[in-house]
């Protein structure tokens, strides 16, 4: 019985104690905090991946608390977080806009030539810094898969043309592809956008059309079509602003060579005020 | 109530109360703990000395006992006391003792019980009671074959390794200790036991 | 009950502690040399775990957010002691072996883990299923990983003969480096057939190129 006792009261100061000096510790260090960055970081996924473009889920809470981040900055939380940002922060939801990887190259196996045999390690950064690869257009997707073995998502897949395909439901648009890509052809738009002008080449019309039946050989026609000037050629190589397109399909129709192409079921996409 | 006090009070009953629950599972398990360690030495003290089934601790105090051997003795009043476990047979008539004796094997120390018998004064029998070897290769030194060399010797038998203990191949060093440990206080418990008699 | 079944099939596989969260991996690698080793300690553990989460996600309530580690902490603490001593006075064999790992489970992360990540927010129904699929999760890999270096260390499993007198044991996969080849190959393994599972389900979705 005794050890019993013995045992009760020692730890029982031992708790009061420490316990003490607990409270004397959360006072004399408290740290003022917006007590909305504890919640708007209890909304958020908790990967702190990233793709917010700051350092973790913490850093954009805060970020988000000071009005500095957009409240649908998070590309993995998507609409459903927005809105939970939003409602935390008081503001309505700025429209949250989900975005997609694409894929701006058609030249796989059947369009585009080869002008060498690759015979190294099926990755197209190795295959990128050997001689640019073995692909007649040193623009275009060199098909070794690096851009799908990056992917955490499940979202990307070649095609039996040679060719990463992305499916856009499970995209979350986390930016692992985009980097993973020597050719710099992949990248992230908003998932309403439609048209895409799938090529990346800066080789002239007659270079371009020598290596690949699908590439742009700057014919400008679809910049003269485009009625809000969201397409521009520069540099041989047709452009497309995606804040000033409309999805409107106008470009798609004049494209001499279908470079330019319309995803069934995308658009049209009103334009943005002030765009 | 603030919530300063509040958390002083939940931490303190949670001490408490874990306190009581411990205080309560130590009372409980305090005798088969004792029970079993008590069980676990008087086996290992029958199993080195065939026909024991009681055990008197006689605490010797030898005059010369090996250095380094902080182990198996113990230091009372300033003298180094070496327990020596009697065994009883059922007819209460001692059959000979046991005592601990130690060495620095490959993992750590080798404790091993050794039995030596009334009358011949030779070993009877010989267990590990504690070590920390290589399981499968220094753990053989449990095996019966390499102990039961032990058997029969006396103070004045040669126990060398190599020449009269076969060493188990790939675990040079835990025989070594092994034999070390045996060989060392072999005589001054001996000694020590015919005293205490 | 959609979530009782969720809550405790997630610790068993997809979201298994050892080979999936790889958390607590110091008993696993030090008291998995053989299967009884691993199966015990599985055990000590899984009890720690569901005793632990159901109590802390009984008191949730009454602990300020400030002090709940400290308060977790020794929660958990009591629970370990009140297993030690029980182990020490009954099960003395098992208690030799698993030595200093055992009084360990209170820092092993997978129990503060899941008080912090689950028992601390949901109600105590979830948290003891949640609790029960983590324990039975650890103790599904710890002892498959102590038979595994039993077989091939000693050519036993849980001190039975099973391999021919003609197999020689591979003395290393008893000692540190066979834990670590175990593991390694244990969690090679899981992660491949979670992705083979993962791939299944990505397929047959509509693909956009």
């Amino acid at each position: 019985m005794s050890n019993t006792l013995v045992s009760m009261i020692s730890m029982g100061v031992l708790g009061i104690g420490l316990s003490i000096a607990l409270v004397i510790a959360s006072k004399k260090f408290a740290v003022e905090s917006d007590p909305r960055v504890d919640d708007l970081e209890g909304v958020l996924p908790g990967a702190n991946c990233g793709a917010c473009g700051y350092a973790g889920c913490r850093s954009f809470a805060e970020a988000l608390a000071t009005g500095e981040a957009p409240t649908n900055g998070c590309p993995v939380g998507g609409a459903s977080v927005a809105e939970l940002v939003a409602k935390i922060l008081g503001v309505s939801n700025s429209g949250f806009s989900r975005n997609v990887a694409q894929v701006l190259c058609k030249g796989g196996c059947a369009e585009a030539s080869q002008r060498a045999d690759y015979d190294g390690p099926q990755d197209c950064r190795i295959a990128h810094m050997t001689q640019g690869g073995d692909k007649g257009c040193t623009y275009g997707c060199l098909g070794c898969g690096t851009c799908v073995a990056a992917c955490n998502f499940d979202a990307m897949a070649m095609n039996e043309n040679g060719l990463p395909m992305i499916f856009e439901d499970n995209c979350t648009a986390c930016g692992a592809c985009v980097a993973a890509c020597p050719r710099d052809i992949i990248i992230l738009t908003g998932e309403e956008y439609g048209v895409h002008i799938r090529c990346r080449s800066h080789a002239s019309g007659r270079e371009a059309r020598q290596v690949c039946i699908v590439g742009c050989i700057a014919c400008r026609r679809c910049e003269k079509v485009c009625p809000t000037g969201a397409i521009t050629v520069e540099n041989n190589l047709a452009e497309i602003n995606y804040d000033k397109c409309i999805v409107c399909r106008k470009c798609v129709e004049v494209c001499p060579v279908n470079t330019i192409e319309w995803q069934e079921g995308k658009g049209p996409v009103r334009q943005k005020v002030g765009a | 109530m603030g919530e300063s006090t509040r958390m002083i009070i939940v931490l303190t009953v949670i001490c408490m109360i874990s306190a009581g629950v411990l205080a309560w599972a130590y009372n409980v398990t305090y005798e088969p703990i004792l029970a079993n360690r008590a069980r676990a030495l008087h086996s290992s003290i029958f199993q080195v000395l065939p026909g024991a089934e009681d055990v008197r601790v006689i605490e010797a105090r030898p005059t010369s006992l090996a250095e380094d051997d902080e182990y198996s003795t113990k230091t009372v009043d300033s003298d180094q006391v070496l327990l020596l476990y009697q065994g009883l047979n059922a007819n209460g008539k001692s059959v000979g003792f046991a005592y601990l004796s130690e060495e620095t094997g490959y993992g750590g120390i080798i404790q091993v019980l050794i039995g030596v018998d009334e009358n011949t004064e030779k070993i009877v029998g010989v267990t590990v009671v504690e070590h920390s070897e290589t399981a499968g290769i220094g753990t053989k030194i449990e095996e019966e074959g390499f102990k039961s060399q032990f058997i029969g010797k006396g103070v004045n038998d040669p126990i060398t390794i190599g020449i009269d203990i076969d060493s188990i191949t790939g675990s040079t060093v835990s025989s070594e200790a092994m034999t070390k440990a045996i060989n060392k206080n072999l005589g001054v418990a001996i000694q020590a036991y015919r005293e205490a008699k | 009950m959609k979530h009782f079944y969720s809550d405790f099939i997630k610790g068993l596989w997809r979201e298994n502690p050892t080979f999936r969260l790889l958390i607590g991996l110091c008993p696993t690698l030090a008291v998995t040399n053989n299967a009884l080793g691993g199966f015990s300690m599985g055990v000590s553990t899984a009890f720690v775990l569901i005793l632990s989460s159901t109590m802390i996600s009984l008191v949730k309530h009454l602990i300020p957010d400030k002090v709940r580690i400290p308060a977790y902490i020794v929660l958990i603490a009591t629970f370990v002691t009140i297993l030690e001593l029980f182990m020490n006075a009954y099960l003395p064999a098992i208690y030799a072996q698993l030595g200093i790992f055992l009084p360990l489970i209170v820092v092993n992360c997978i129990i503060l883990g899941r008080a912090e990540a689950f028992a601390s927010k949901m109600p105590v129904s979830r948290s003891i299923f949640d609790a029960l699929g983590m324990g039975f999760g650890i103790i599904w890999a710890l002892t498959s990983i102590g038979i595994m270096r039993e077989l091939f260390g000693t050519g036993q499993v849980f001190g039975f003969q099973v391999m021919p007198s003609s197999f020689e044991p591979i003395g290393m996969m008893t000692a540190a480096p066979g834990a670590f080849i175990t593991l390694g190959t244990a969690v090679a393994i899981v992660t491949y057939i979670s992705d083979r599972i993962a791939k299944k389900h990505a397929k047959g979705k509509k693909a956009t190129e």
